[in-house]
């Protein structure tokens, strides 16, 4: 069993109390646990199989499938940096190159402090401004490979360069 | 709900408010944009008192099945997400198929880079959405819609709860709509970042809780579609166009654009010129006015090199075109599409051959892996293009990656193989020396290391 708060794991648990027996509320169930648990947990997996009656083999599928489900704990925050057309002709490869240096992590890895999770977008649609990055609900505009450490430093716990 | 009570929220409103005209240019004609930027979009009374759910009660009260079908197919309105099917056409199909339930879907899953207008209406002008997509389901005659929004666009799924809320208070969803014995609701789904579950089958699947991969049609959606029933799927920009047609009439949409596409459309602009953002203006209107005219032209001391429309579906359009019309069926014959009316613009310090390379990448990463042209081929063209870039390239490959894209262009299951290749054949088309350049080692714009000396 893994260490799941009691409380949110509550929260799951009346919320899935709607959807029962109900297969296409899956996705909706993978975005609550994604909200309450930063990822889909094995436990919870079993209890949508169970509740919604359908197989482990499908869940997984359908995890793996989309960028915003995860099996892995994602970190405290979460990185969406946008790398479509827009801030591409931006230069988003050199704020890419820039922030995976820092953080010493690929794109959909979570840094060892679990702080930081990167994930690219595509895309924010917010390509007037581009590079556009989003960490958790704050949109940050116009990110260059100068200013992107100083925007991630607001977010750290301690520095990574040090 | 009678007319009476909207003239009365309309008027309460009016009486305290003025509201003003909004345009980012003065070329612009804002059938559609109207409320954009001018109505607080959590408000229902300010978008009533703007003519808002007129039309959906025109629809249900002067209208008919029929009617609306032949106003929208009189309007001339194409399907405003890259596909560019007559919307008229599209919703007469369920006339003539019988169910117990049908559904219709609004595809409000903008994934294509560089496209942001649906954004823009679904965080600006959510109720004029909703009333499209309550006519819609007049027409096609489903009593259930689905908003799939996309996830990445957060403020977006409170805008449209809100508004959906709204409407439900004010009788205008759940059951007896507008107390018209009519009944309609509609649920959210997000979707949970996937760019193939634009595709309408994709989405479908992905609704039902399944991988959003693509289905093989036919069974076209309109005959079995969401859970196995008829379905209809619109874009955001169309619906709300449909909103604006039966409130205004067809002859206010179709006296703008040209010969076979009609209307205004709304052009997201981004990259290198002066003042990038949306503009709503007449189809027909020239890459060459749009970019220099509205947007200013290039960067201080820097040259336009191409123009990309319609994203990672789309392709290069060379300076020879710049000057005909942007319209759907000229851009079918260019082998480029105007998609959803995303415009980037690049100048002399973007790679062309670097930047197929990110498309294709883009291609592979959200292929839904089901048919093999689009998983292989896609993977195969990466390969070859980077020895290109890398400067290993034979000067057989520039041949062997038209090939390759030929193939997986006719024989991929859905539209998401079928224009991953769009941006590289029309770079190899129009710009076929710079590839040359690089299997020669060298970068125009400096972005490459395709030099001899870089191992």
């Amino acid at each position: 069993m893994e260490n799941l708060k009691q409380k949110n794991f509550d929260l799951f648990t009346a919320y899935l109390e709607k959807y029962k027996k109900q297969k296409d509320a899956l996705g909706l169930l993978l975005h609550k646990s994604m909200d309450l648990f930063s990822h889909i947990p094995q436990e919870i997996q079993l209890i949508i199989s169970k509740e919604l009656d359908v197989s482990m083999a499908h869940i997984s599928g359908v995890i793996s499938f989309y960028s915003y489900f995860s099996f892995e704990k994602w970190g405290k925050n979460v990185i969406d940096l946008c790398t479509g057309t827009s801030c591409y002709v931006c230069d988003s490869k050199n704020v890419v190159k820039k922030v995976k240096e820092y953080l010493k992590i690929d794109f959909e890895e979570t840094t060892k402090d679990d702080n930081f999770t990167l994930l690219s977008a595509k895309c924010l649609g917010n390509c007037v401004s581009g590079v556009s990055m989003r960490i958790n609900d704050d949109l940050h505009e116009n990110v260059t490979k100068d200013n992107v450490i100083e925007i991630l430093r607001k977010y750290e716990v301690k520095p990574y360069d040090s | 709900m009678t007319l009476n009570k909207l003239t009365e929220i309309k008027n309460s409103i009016l009486a305290n408010k003025k509201f003003k005209k909004i345009k980012n240019d003065d070329r612009e004609i804002r059938l559609i944009l109207k409320n954009v930027d001018v109505i607080d979009p959590y408000s229902i009374e300010e978008y009533i008192a703007n003519d808002g759910y007129l039309a959906a009660y025109k629809a249900l009260t002067e209208m008919n099945r029929e009617s609306i079908i032949e106003e929208i197919k009189k309007s001339g309105l194409r399907g405003r997400s890259g596909g560019a099917f007559p919307t008229g056409i599209k919703w007469s199909f369920s006339l003539s198929v019988e169910a117990d339930e049908k559904y219709i879907i609004c595809n409000a899953d903008e994934g294509i880079p560089g496209d942001f207008i649906d954004r823009i209406l679904l965080e600006k002008d959510p109720h004029a959405i909703v009333e499209g997509l309550i006519i819609g389901a007049i027409a096609n005659d489903a009593n259930k819609g689905y908003f799939y929004i996309r996830k990445e666009y957060l403020a977006a799924h409170k805008t449209i709860e809100k508004a959906i809320f709204a409407a439900r208070k004010l009788g205008f969803l759940g059951k007896n709509i507008f107390d018209q014995g009519y009944d309609f609701d509609i649920e959210i789904r997000i979707g949970a970042g996937s760019y193939v579950c634009g595709e309408e089958t994709a989405l479908m699947e992905s609704i039902e809780g399944k991988r959003g991969t693509s289905r093989a049609k036919p069974p076209f959606p309109a005959v079995r579609g969401l859970f196995g029933k008829p379905t209809c799927v619109n874009n955001v920009k169309t619906l709300a166009s449909v909103t604006k047609i039966i409130l205004n009439g067809a002859e206010s949409f179709n006296k703008y654009g040209t010969e076979n596409s009609k209307g205004t459309n709304i052009f997201s602009i981004s990259g290198k010129v002066k003042k990038p953002g949306f503009y709503e203006l007449p189809l027909g209107i020239s890459i060459r006015e749009l970019i220099f005219g509205i947007c200013q032209g290039p960067l201080a001391g820097k040259t336009i090199t191409s123009v990309l429309v319609g994203g990672p579906a789309g392709g290069f359009v060379s300076e020879d075109k710049w000057n005909s019309p942007l319209d759907y069926d000229l851009f079918h014959i260019n082998r480029t599409m105007l998609g959803a009316g995303g415009i980037v613009v690049i100048d002399e310090t973007i790679c062309i051959v670097d930047m197929c390379l990110m498309f294709l990448e883009f291609g592979l990463e959200e292929s839904c892996g089901k048919c093999s042209p689009c998983r292989y081929g896609t993977k195969k063209q990466i390969a070859i293009l980077k020895s290109i870039i890398e400067g290993k390239g034979k000067p057989e490959d520039l041949e062997e990656l038209k090939n390759l894209s030929e193939h997986i262009l006719s024989s991929s299951l859905c539209g998401l193989g079928m224009s991953t290749s769009f941006p590289l054949l029309s770079a190899l088309m129009n710009y076929e020396e710079l590839f040359i350049e690089h299997l020669n080692h060298k970068c125009r714009a400096n972005v490459c290391k395709c030099g001899e000396n870089n191992d």
